[in-house]
């Protein structure tokens, strides 16, 4: 593997990203903003508590509700950043196979400092399983309520279902545009991958980790 | 930089659409949907940006700099990324500008861009 982890965040942590006269963050081909996580957070756990006050049998589509915001959240986020100047500047001349724009992209989201991501394990084109320490939804969400029943990081989780749908059903690598049409048509392939969290420090676990598999079909 | 078929494509267009793409010499502009006020102008070229085009860069507003990029930041105007190596930068207006003047500033820099690769082309093969 040739991606130097080490020199992507200090070259992301150099550039100085801080938001401009209009409250945006110009970079990656993204207008990005600096939110406070908490503030997600209350979103996002206000969202699943509402809609379960309502009726418990709510749960499920709660959640199927966050992970999908999640899906388009990385479908843009991390297609857009794959298909960015930043990236062909920094990260492209590391990659040597496509497993590579894995591991750049999660040097990249290190470098954002939304919580510590390693990759355990990845299987190409079949399985990716990725450790998060310090991820900002379990420690947000522990800040808050009591220990969760379930995992709770449906935004990290949904993102890495993305990652592995935009480079093995998207194709990322050929720079499709991202398209509505290519959203439903990856996302929605029978094939398609999807993630759960089977540690989630909200629950108790040490830490956090995702497995991401193809579904069934 | 044709701005009446851009404003005919913009009317329907989505994020990150292609509206338009015009070559500059060896510079090619290619021209992005971004909101109803701004646009994204990628500028490319086939061979490394000269590090002449940085220093003409740099007149214009604040540098920040990292090895394998840089960025000028022109506030009230736009922000420039450019990987130099890769012969490729994003320009990102600010919504203060119009859409006639955001075509006209990425056009601005294609040109200048395009007149340093033909001299560095001079320089390297003499007539």
């Amino acid at each position: 593997m040739a991606i130097d982890e080490r020199v992507i965040v200090e070259t992301v942590a150099g550039m100085g990203l801080a938001g401009n006269e209009e409250g945006l963050i110009p970079a990656f081909g993204l207008y990005l903003t600096n939110h406070y996580a908490d503030f997600y957070n209350r979103i996002s756990f206000g969202v699943l508590r509402a809609l379960v006050r309502e009726n418990p049998e709510l749960t499920e589509d709660a959640i199927a509700l966050l992970t999908e915001a999640a899906h388009v959240c990385a479908f843009h986020t991390f297609g857009g950043i794959m298909a960015s100047v930043e990236w062909d500047g920094l990260v492209q001349p590391m990659i040597e196979s496509r497993e590579d724009w894995v591991h750049g992209m999660i040097a990249v989201v290190n470098a954002f400092g939304w919580g510590r991501f390693r990759v355990a394990e990845l299987l190409p084109g079949e399985r990716l399983v990725v450790e998060l320490r310090d991820s900002y939804e379990s420690s947000g969400y522990l800040e808050s309520y009591p220990r969760a029943d379930g995992p709770r990081c449906f935004l990290a989780n949904g993102g890495m279902a993305g990652l592995m749908n935009l480079l093995y059903q998207g194709d990322i690598t050929r720079r499709p545009a991202l398209t509505e049409e290519l959203y439903r048509e990856v996302f929605s392939h029978p094939r398609s991958f999807r993630s759960r969290e089977r540690l989630c420090a909200a629950k108790g676990d040490s830490h956090c980790e995702f497995v991401v598999e193809r579904m069934q079909g | 930089m044709n701005v009446e078929a851009s404003e005919d494509r913009r009317s329907f267009a989505s994020y990150g659409q292609v509206l338009d793409v015009v070559d500059v010499g060896r510079v090619r502009i290619t021209r992005r949907y971004g909101c109803i006020r701004r646009d994204q102008f990628e500028i490319v070229t086939k061979e490394p940006f000269p590090p002449a085009f940085r220093d003409w860069l740099t007149s214009r507003g604040e540098l920040r700099e990292r090895p394998a990029l840089y960025v000028i930041e022109v506030p009230g105007a736009f922000q420039l990324t450019v990987a130099p190596r890769a012969g490729r930068a994003i320009l990102m207006p600010r919504l203060a500008t119009d859409l006639t003047w955001q075509a006209k500033a990425a056009r601005e820099i294609a040109e200048t861009l395009d007149s340093m690769l033909d001299q560095g082309s001079c320089l390297a093969i003499p007539p």
